[in-house]
């Protein structure tokens, strides 16, 4: 099984780390992806407690809502964080930080 | 390795996400403390939730989505056809979802196990678009048939349901057994299941010999089978039955979006994996025996649904003749009607899931909409007269493409017939606008005004029918990019 992370698009920017760990692309989340995980939750929260006020479920609906919106937002805030890593979504942030640290450390 | 699995983001998340709401339906429904509430609302709005954020992850992933490609390769591809194929088929699952809230109500509709399978279904049809080998094919499409199976039968106290869920299980059983049957012939001719393979096996083969009748008789069974699933004549027997037994919003879900992924996947399966010539002509045959029966059997309908049911026939023949011209052009004008004829059907359905609440069940209910609501007779109108194909509607600019493609490689019978299946077509669509206008009812119904999501469903499709024409060619260049990544 070939699990080479190559994809068959080409990064159009600079590539910091062609394959970072869990940790690493968590640890790059910048303000804008804590923004859009806490949106996205936030809305679904929101549309949890709309959608179960006329069933009698406000409570429950919310959770499940929270739930629905904290998996989603994590995983567009991890797929941007990511992509930037990976050179496929502009990075400037990116290259100016790691350039000072030197790439892959 | 986490990162394999951003290609599959999308996927993941809306198959979490049906989780969550599977067991949050089935704790709180049966739920003593909150006195077994009705859910299947709240699940429908956390389900249209899901179906966006899934948008999101697929729109906003883009070019990440193609990552690891050797690993998924061996049963998925991404690419631009992909790409813009699973975002139609979200956004038409968001437009079936939005529209059947109303339904709900009205129709006292209580199984929030509706919404969880349509994700389901949602999920395994986002599975087919990008499925890259005959066996993950195959599992994507029985994934949704089943789905579908039980949707059509999910108002159990109605026999017309139930009935249609039966027909569809039996038939949509027996249509897949011939697909496996078919993908089993091809394996067992050429040892691949894998499309790069049998691309490479197929391409210029000449059909002479047992182990190219075997090869042939697969191509044809996976053909026939495929032919059954997008209601294409001879294989259209259970569509209108169907169609018009299950409750409106499966019909406007059954009409839409399984359109969108079998003819992904027959694209991706005759256009990339194999070049059959033969294939052709049983695609000519079936979109010119679509047409002319899908414009004939409509015009002696007098129900509504089954009305609708034989058009998406003949629309099914239109798009075929994208397929049965085998050039870019071809590809590009039936990605082009695919994509009008889903917006079409969404605003058709709304339309008439807007009517069902005054019980308007045939053609002569139709009577003098115009007088009690003008607006809705004019949507109602517009929409008729895209289905007609009349300018400068956008079911016009569809029609016209692909005849002109058809005219491109030659193939002069076909766009012919087109045209006068076109012409006879019309009879029909503007039965029902004479009869909005100028007909009485047999009874005067005090129509109610629709609820929010749908008029605000309407406005959109609308608007895209009456105005596409001004400016089509962002439809044009995405398309065409999506027929040549199909043929590069």
């Amino acid at each position: 099984m070939n699990t080479d992370i190559t994809a068959s698009a080409k990064p159009e920017y600079p590539v910091i780390d062609r394959n970072p760990p869990f940790t690493k692309v968590c640890g790059n989340f910048n303000t804008l992806d804590y923004l859009r995980f806490v949106t996205i939750t936030g809305v679904s929260v929101t549309v949890g407690y709309l959608s179960g006020i006329k069933p009698g479920l406000k409570g429950p609906s919310m959770v499940t809502g929270g739930l629905i919106g904290l998996m989603g937002g994590f995983m567009y805030a991890y797929q941007n964080s990511a992509g930037r890593l990976m050179g496929f979504f502009p990075n400037d942030g990116e290259v100016a930080q790691y350039q000072k640290r030197g790439f892959n450390k | 390795m986490f990162n394999l699995f951003l290609a599959v983001f999308p996927e993941i998340f809306i198959i979490n996400a049906t989780f969550i709401l599977l067991i949050h339906g089935v704790v709180f429904s049966t739920s003593k403390k909150y006195d077994y509430p009705p859910l299947v609302s709240n699940v429908g709005w956390l389900g249209l939730l899901s179906v966006l954020i899934t948008l999101l992850l697929l729109a906003a992933g883009a070019p990440l989505l193609t990552i690891a490609h050797l690993f998924w390769n061996n049963f998925f591809r991404r690419d631009n056809f992909t790409y813009f194929c699973q975002i139609l088929l979200l956004l038409s699952t968001a437009g079936t979802i939005s529209m059947c809230f109303d339904f709900f109500e009205q129709e006292r509709f209580d199984a929030f196990e509706f919404i969880v399978l349509i994700l389901l279904s949602t999920c395994s049809m986002l599975f087919m678009i990008s499925a890259y080998d005959l066996i993950a094919m195959y599992l994507a499409i029985e994934l949704q048939s089943l789905c579908f199976y039980v949707i059509a039968a999910s108002k159990r106290k109605s026999e017309f349901s139930t009935g249609a869920g039966l027909k569809y299980l039996i038939l949509g059983a027996f249509s897949s057994g011939i697909l496996l049957f078919g993908c089993s012939m091809i394996y067992g001719s050429t040892g691949a299941t894998h499309f790069d393979q049998l691309a490479k096996i197929l391409t210029g083969y000449e059909i002479t010999g047992a182990r190219s009748s075997g090869i042939f008789m697969g191509i044809l069974f996976i053909a026939v089978g495929f032919l059954f699933k997008i209601t294409a004549v001879p294989f259209h027997m259970w569509a209108p039955d169907i169609y018009e037994g299950s409750p409106t919003p499966v019909t406007a879900f059954l009409s839409i979006a399984p359109k969108i992924s079998i003819f992904a996947n027959i694209l991706r399966v005759f256009i990339y994996g194999s070049h059959v010539a033969t294939l052709q002509q049983i695609f000519f045959f079936c979109s010119i025996a679509s047409m002319i029966l899908g414009a004939l059997a409509a015009m002696a309908q007098t129900k509504v649904k089954r009305l609708l049911a034989y058009s998406s026939i003949g629309h099914v023949g239109y798009i075929c003749i994208g397929f049965s011209c085998g050039t870019i052009e071809g590809i590009q004008s039936l990605l082009i009607g695919i994509f009008i004829y889903a917006l079409m059907t969404i605003d058709a359905f709304a339309i008439v899931l807007a009517l069902r609440q005054t019980r308007v069940k045939y053609i002569a209910d139709l009577g003098a909409l115009a007088k009690t609501n003008p607006i809705l007779a004019i949507t109602f109108s517009i929409t008729m007269f895209s289905y007609a194909g009349i300018p400068p509607l956008a079911g016009f600019c569809s029609k016209f493409y692909l005849f002109f493609a058809a005219l491109g490689c030659g193939a002069y019978f076909l766009a012919s017939v087109g045209v006068v299946t076109s012409v006879i077509g019309c009879f029909y669509y503007i039965r029902l606008v004479k009869r909005m206008f100028f007909g009485t009812p047999r009874t005067w119904i005090l129509y109610e005004p629709m609820d929010r999501n749908k008029s605000l469903l309407l406005a959109m499709t609308s608007s895209f029918i009456t105005l596409f024409f001004l400016y089509p060619s962002p439809l044009f260049s995405v398309t065409h990019q999506m027929a040549l990544s199909l043929y590069l």
